[in-house]
């Protein structure tokens, strides 16, 4: 349990780079697991945290889009980024600029190491799209990468 | 309807023939109005990655067109999706050019590796919170019981109340008879009236009789009126005891008839041995009989007796000399 705490906390901080709001996605995570426990397959445990983290994280983001903060955020913390050189860090400037769905199937599946198909049943996508999904987001993050180190 | 935040869906369904001519009709409409985005359908092309056939030559093999869908083919060894034949001629197509090999690292570079080092801080609350939830009504008791202990130890150690229950401690103890209680606890409720805040309290001032009524009656009094009581009932503390009283009005009582032999078969009140007064006309001879006595300077001892053959009781002068009494006299 312990270790998908972590999990989910590193997949959800990457996708809204903010530690208070990570926390709050996680705890409500948890407590919706709690509050289901009868009703969740001891065996598929991880695979419905993520994909009850992931859910809640995007009604968050739709929650702060609405108040026009979460784009500004976002902004500031590419800005931020844009004056380090380290790969990580850059990495971590073009995974802000993916949308939040190529985000996460990104996370997901570098992350966590999961299928396709594990992927789609999280995101609540079919296969393909989950497929196309990441090949455009890998596109997307070679190309601001490049052009990142071209400038560096 | 398709719009700018939901066309990839649509491109996607379009992609895999799942629109129907309604749809299809909307996203053509669609691209026509954005251009722009056909190259993004374009893009969305996904490479259909041919079968190698077991039984395929080399020069088959060479048919696979690494070279118009070279981004794609690093992307799907990136992630695994060749099979091994395919990674294999692959291979063999980057490290024939350097700027092949070049790109497909520049796609290594998009795998992302989590930092082990980010954990999640607070554990022990995930854990404690499902512990918390469970037994929550227990938690909940046990506040409840908590508070009501604090807030009566708070009021009854509290400065006032102390200060009122050391008054009415020091009043004087007086017993009462009920009639007496009664009359004197509503002379003090009709006085002190406007102490009481409604007419509920008064009333619950006024019945009193258990240990808690008396405490919640002291909460309710004002100081400055406990000090005026205290000073009406300082009195009461010097009168006979009512107990007392029934003890003196009952010894006469029990000597009458102890020596009578009326008494004796139920005829007391017939008898001639001297009783209490009671008797208006008895006390006003008394009186005149007294006042004689004063006048001739000669005391004059007096006592009732009760005539069987009139039927009535009399006053009779022992001292002869001076009174006469009725007809036997």
């Amino acid at each position: 349990m312990e270790t998908y705490a972590d999990g989910i906390f590193r997949f959800i901080l990457k996708n809204l780079t903010d530690e208070d709001k990570a926390h709050d996605v996680v705890q409500d995570t948890f407590e919706k697991l709690w509050r289901n426990r009868k009703n969740v397959n001891p065996e598929k445990v991880k695979s419905y945290l993520f994909t009850t983290a992931y859910h809640t994280m995007i009604d968050y983001i739709r929650k702060e889009r609405r108040s026009d903060n979460f784009d500004k955020v976002r902004e500031e913390d590419c800005a931020h980024s844009c004056q380090y050189s380290d790969l990580r860090e850059v990495l971590d400037m073009a995974l802000a600029q993916l949308s939040d769905v190529q985000r996460s199937v990104v996370l997901l599946r570098d992350y966590e190491g999961y299928s396709y198909e594990e992927i789609a049943q999280i995101t609540a996508l079919n296969e393909s799209q989950v497929k196309v999904y990441i090949y455009r987001a890998r596109k997307k993050l070679k190309a601001i990468i490049g052009t990142m180190e071209a400038v560096i | 309807m398709i719009d700018k935040n939901n066309y990839e869906a649509f491109f996607l369904d379009y992609l895999e023939g799942n629109l129907s001519e309604a749809e299809q009709q909307a996203l053509y409409c669609f691209l026509l109005q954005y251009p722009e985005l056909k190259a993004e359908l374009d893009d969305m092309q996904l490479t259909e990655v041919e079968q190698p056939d077991a039984r395929s030559s080399k020069q088959s093999l060479k048919d696979i067109p690494f070279n118009t869908d070279f981004e794609d083919f690093c992307i799907a060894k990136l992630e695994n999706d060749l099979t091994y034949e395919e990674a294999g001629l692959f291979d063999e197509f980057l490290l024939a050019d350097n700027a092949r090999t070049k790109a497909y690292l520049q796609y290594e570079k998009t795998k992302l590796t989590a930092d082990k080092t980010v954990v999640y801080p607070y554990k022990s609350e995930l854990k404690k919170q499902r512990i918390v939830l469970f037994p929550y009504w227990k938690t909940a008791v046990a506040a409840s019981v908590i508070l009501l202990m604090a807030v009566g130890i708070r009021l009854f150690n509290s400065p006032q109340t102390v200060n009122r229950l050391a008054i009415i401690s020091s009043l004087p103890k007086t017993a009462l008879s009920p009639i007496e209680n009664k009359a004197v606890s509503n002379s003090l409720a009709k006085r002190y009236y406007p102490y009481f805040t409604t007419k509920n309290q008064l009333a619950e001032v006024k019945n009193n009789s258990s240990e808690e009524k008396i405490k919640r009656q002291v909460e309710l009094i004002d100081p400055a009126a406990l000090q005026e009581i205290q000073s009406e009932l300082k009195p009461l503390a010097n009168a006979p005891v009512y107990a007392d009283i029934i003890k003196e009005r009952k010894e006469p009582l029990q000597q009458t008839p102890a020596n009578s032999g009326l008494a004796n078969i139920g005829l007391a009140w017939k008898s001639s041995i001297k009783r209490e007064p009671q008797s208006l006309l008895y006390a006003a001879a008394k009186a005149g009989v007294n006042k004689i006595s004063s006048i001739v300077k000669s005391k004059i001892k007096t006592r009732q007796i009760y005539d069987n053959q009139i039927e009535v009781s009399k006053l009779d002068a022992e001292n002869q000399m001076y009174v006469y009494s009725s007809e036997k006299r």
